[in-house]
């Protein structure tokens, strides 16, 4: 499934290398016989990210959207397709052999609870991944405590333990730890979900401030569609491993063209109670099914035994992505799909 | 999508975190009398035994026939033998084999063991089940028939025997190793360190191993002690040094033909064997006592308040409310406060939010409510009133019949509520029939139509299912019809759809909504979502720092905020009006919440504030707004009533190293 991809790119007409390309990428949980058995977790997802640019990976629980950031980074090899770093493949590269390009490719956990080693200071965390690249231990503390300054801390941190700081303080943290060996791509792996509401908005203020002072394209992987409305240009929707809608982030968020997108953005609360009313009833004459629902048949629509829309063939024949209005959506009736 | 408790810092600000690491100096066991004496003990023991042969006030086979089988005295500090050699000089001399070979034991099958399991938790299924299945071979084999086969064929050579001990013995510290090493790997940690391009073997050593080190030595210090009895074991068999060389097991069987008329021999050696083996399990204890000292500090009984609050309400209570509280105060024993002067009120078929970040006591107000406070944790003040009844001060036995009764609870997490042992229909149908007093056909029935009631479609299916076989929307919606089964009228939500995805939370949503209009069940909901509280609350309290900072109905205090407080979790939420531009920076606080006990004096968000100002650091009562709520502001006419709002700070503030960085009171959280 090259051609969304192409196509992609050719909607935004953009020629330079991209920083981060995926294609067709498919990755199968298990080994052997029972691997082949089950669908796979990731489907023939493909999308770029250009330098400088965030894309937002959006879906509920099970989507797979992690699961493609671990393929990304190396720590869970795909079973077939590519993924390149500003032209270079590295999908079937080792995490050893990655370690030259590792300074290019980095990352942020969501839980910052375990994402930092609770026995090691928060300069030895900070070091370590410098120290590997050959910078040496005076001029990597000196970066180090710079790093812990960039992102808002005092430098003298650099002596304390992780548990002498809040869940905000650490994910501050582990953000220095991914920006200290100054990459061109970082994975966000959910980096708010864990935090307070006060708190979110710190982190998310400060990643939109780093990405436009070092150019960095994050790969934002949540599954808020209003935290991604806020940091990403670009969002993919995701559905059991394929995906459903792709585009501008206000196009799929404000004018989504996917029963499912639909369904995700009626499903968020605002905190307005007499907005929220008018949307709740929207939602509920949308009639999505329930997440429980029966599994979908293997060559149709994944979406479509929950889907209002649904006719034969979204059971029989797997919507390929194709172009409505300013996004990519891979619906049969995606032009019957109510405005919100 | 794994979403951590976000209220975790309630429940933790009661255990104190364990100093552990922060202080220097001596490790954590050396400061525990069992750790201090297990290990002074093996050192005096280790040099005793090695350096014997230049103190010994005897050879080892040096006999005095005229002072045989003698007490102790002056000559014979433990006195002698049948040949009449002493026996101090004796077990001391004794002493290296044991003392070392053990460790031998200890050192081989670690040796073995932990790498292996290093190697199968990092490499995944495939070699780990073939190491696992070599290593189920080596625990089938009878340990001791192999041994004394070994010796046949090598003779007494102890280092050897307890070698091949060790190798043996490698299999079980694999499989303990295996499962510490597998749970450690899956920190993210790990991870992060991997991507960062650190080696298989760096990962290991840095990363993997250090935090293992408690249970190795926890083990090795038990294995340590079983390999000193199983030397003493052989040689009492005969498969020790040859005499006149002594050996502990040797000595003890010598004294068990004597023990009638001479019982003294036993003693001496008895009691240096008992007692290093004692002190290695000592060590050993006090090593894993670090991990568990923060929870046993024992149960207490709590000082109830009932004087309190017979003496603090003198209004009468609210007619229309079915449940009302009154200035409560929940306090850790001996500690700070956590909740202080938490007042609202509830009228039947209302839903009433309690909102506000981890740490503002929300969760601590909510399960007062149900007299189910952490250990430590009590009321200290105020007053319940659940239907005219004062809930603060109840005996234990009267809560829990109104428990699960009148007022039911569900949880974050709803796989807590729901026993992986037992199917749904068990976990339904057995308080049915204690609450309900029916019959088993019939309480099936009514689970059914409970299931039914909570939107499952069919019930029959689920009945028959394990909690494990649920998704998540799917068991919160049983963990719903597990607190309707005793037909309360109050439900107590704690953060319950935080754990579900989007989709879900709106089904689970619209599933209490649908409760609350068909039985007239009143809810309080604990949240940290505006979304949610303005998707299903009638009335809402904002709490911060364990007060009620604003309250009203929710419509009130959602579109016009009239607390700093509120207005700042507002501009944070990234979910803008449709149609409405995205801002391009998000209102935040600075700061986190501050601490139960680092509470300023007067405002508590006045250290956060934008609008702070000196007339804010002294205490000041609520007052009233929304019709019939309140907020606790000294300064809400000159800025709600100007209508000024909180501002996102400027681009690049974010930036700014924060003032100060204190240490903060939900750390060292296990997780």
């Amino acid at each position: 499934m090259t051609a969304p991809a192409d196509t992609t790119s050719a909607a935004r007409g953009t020629a330079a290398t991209p920083a981060l390309e995926i294609r067709d990428l498919v990755v199968r949980y298990g080994s052997g016989r029972k691997a082949k058995r089950l669908p796979p977790a990731i489907d023939g997802v493909g999308f770029d990210i250009a330098p400088g640019e965030t894309v937002g990976l959006v879906g509920e629980s099970g989507s797979g959207k992690s699961t493609i950031g671990k393929a990304v980074l190396g720590l869970h090899p795909p079973a077939s397709g590519a993924v390149r770093l500003h032209g270079q493949d590295v999908t079937r590269l080792s995490l050893k052999q990655r370690t030259s390009l590792a300074a290019d490719l980095r990352v942020v956990f969501q839980d910052p609870y375990s994402s930092l080693n609770p026995a090691r200071t928060i300069g030895q965390t900070l070091v370590e991944p410098l120290r590997l690249m050959g910078v040496g231990a005076a001029e990597a503390l000196v970066r180090a405590r710079k790093g812990l300054e960039s992102v808002g801390l005092p430098a003298d941190a650099v002596d304390r333990f992780p548990s002498q700081f809040s869940g905000g303080q650490r994910q501050r943290i582990a953000i220095a730890r991914a920006l200290v060996c100054d990459p061109k791509v970082v994975v966000l792996d959910e980096p708010v979900s864990a935090l307070d509401l006060s708190t979110q908005a710190q982190v998310l203020n400060l990643l939109a401030d780093l990405r436009d002072e070092h150019g960095l394209a994050f790969l934002f992987i949540a599954h808020d569609l209003g935290v991604v409305r806020f940091l990403a240009q670009r969002v993919v929707v995701l559905y059991r491993g394929q995906i459903m809608e792709t585009g501008p982030v206000e196009s799929v968020t404000q004018r989504p063209r996917h029963p499912y997108t639909v369904a995700l953005t009626a499903a968020a609360p605002v905190p307005r109670p007499a907005e929220q009313a008018a949307r709740r009833a929207a939602r509920e004459a949308l009639g999505v099914g329930s997440a429980g629902s029966a599994q979908p048949a293997a060559a149709g629509c994944p979406f479509a035994p929950r889907c209002p829309l649904a006719t034969g063939i979204c059971v029989e024949q797997r919507p390929p992505l194709r172009l409505v209005d300013d996004s990519l959506t891979a619906c049969h009736h995606a032009e019957r799909v109510p405005a919100l | 999508m794994s979403v951590l408790p976000l209220d975790a810092a309630d429940d933790v600000a009661t255990a104190p975190v364990a100093p552990g690491r922060r202080r220097r100096g001596l490790p954590y066991f050396l400061r525990r009398p069992g750790g201090i004496f297990g290990a002074a003990w093996l050192v005096f023991m280790l040099v005793a035994s090695l350096t014997a042969p230049l103190w010994r006030p005897y050879g080892v086979a040096e006999q005095d026939l005229g002072d045989r089988l003698s007490l102790p005295s002056g000559e014979h500090w433990l006195g002698t033998d049948p040949l009449g050699r002493d026996l101090l000089s004796r077990i001391f001399s004794a002493g290296t084999e044991p003392l070392l070979a053990a460790a031998v034991t200890v050192l081989v099958a670690f040796g073995i063991g932990l790498p292996l399991a290093l190697i199968a938790a990092e490499r995944g299924r495939r070699v780990e089940r073939v190491i696992s299945r070599v290593t189920e071979v080596f625990l089938a084999l009878p340990a001791t028939i192999l041994l004394l086969a070994v010796i046949g064929v090598i003779g007494v050579r102890t280092y050897i025997i307890m070698a091949i001990l060790g190798v043996m013995i490698s299999a079980a510290v694999y499989r303990v190793m295996l499962g510490v090493a597998q749970s450690v790997r899956q920190r993210l940690y790990i991870d992060a360190a991997r991507v960062n391009g650190l080696g298989s073997l760096r990962v290991n050593a840095v990363h993997v191993l250090p935090s293992m080190a408690t249970v190795v030595a926890v083990q090795a210090a038990q294995l340590y002690g079983i390999g000193l009895l199983i030397v003493a074991g052989l040689a009492f068999l005969g498969f020790g040094p040859a005499e006149p060389e002594p050996s502990w097991g040797f000595m003890i069987q010598d004294a068990s033909s004597y023990v009638f008329n001479a019982p003294w021999l036993m003693v001496p050696t008895g009691l240096v064997l008992a007692l290093t083996v004692v002190a290695a399990n000592e060590l050993a204890d006090a090593i894993a006592g670090k991990a568990s000292i923060a929870r046993t500090r024992g149960r207490r009984n709590r000082p109830l308040a009932r004087a309190v609050a017979a003496a603090g309400s003198p209004a009468p209570p609210d007619p229309g409310a079915i449940l009302e509280v009154r200035d409560l105060d929940v306090s850790v024993d001996d500690g700070p406060a956590l909740v202080t002067g938490v007042s609202f009120a509830l009228a039947p078929g209302r839903v009433l939010g309690l909102v506000g970040e981890s740490g503002c006591g929300k969760t601590m107000t909510a399960r007062s409510l149900m007299g189910l406070l952490p250990d430590g944790v009590s009321v200290t003040g105020g007053s319940i009133l659940w239907r005219g009844r004062e809930l603060v001060g109840l005996p234990e036995k009267e809560l829990s019949a109104i428990r699960g009764r009148e007022i039911a609870m569900i949880s974050q997490e709803p796989m807590v509520a729901l026993d992986p042992m037992f199917s749904v229909s068990y976990q339904l149908t057995q308080p049915l029939r204690r609450i309900r007093g029916v019959g088993r056909a019939e309480a099936r029935a009514i689970a059914a139509q409970l299931l039914q009631q909570v939107g499952i479609v069919d019930p029959d299916r689920v009945l028959r299912s394990y909690p494990h076989q649920l998704s998540g929307g799917m068991a919160q919606r049983v963990a719903i019809a597990l607190a309707l089964t005793g037909q309360p009228e109050l439900l107590i939500a704690d953060e319950p759809t935080t754990a579900l995805d989007v989709t879900v939370q709106a089904e689970i949503l619209t599933l209490l909504r649908s409760l609350v209009r068909d039985t007239g069940l009143s809810v309080v909901i604990v949240s940290h979502d505006l979304g949610v509280v303005a998707d299903i609350c009638d009335d809402v309290a904002v709490m911060y720092a364990g007060q009620v900072v604003e309250s009203g109905t929710a419509a009130r205090v959602l579109e016009d905020p009239t607390h700093p407080y509120t207005m700042a979790l507002l501009g944070a939420n990234p979910h803008v009006a449709d149609g409405d531009p995205v801002p391009s920076r998000l209102a935040s606080i600075p700061g986190t919440v501050p601490a139960p006990g680092d509470w300023p004096t007067g405002c508590r968000f006045a250290t956060r504030c934008q609008f702070v100002r000196d007339e804010c650091t002294t205490p000041f009562p609520a007052l009233p707004a929304h019709g019939g709520g309140s907020v606790l502001c000294i300064r809400v006419h000159e800025v709600h009533d100007a209508g000024i709002r909180w501002s996102a700070e400027p681009v690049g503030a974010e930036l700014a190293p924060e003032a100060a960085i204190e240490p903060v009171p939900t750390a060292g959280v296990p997780r």
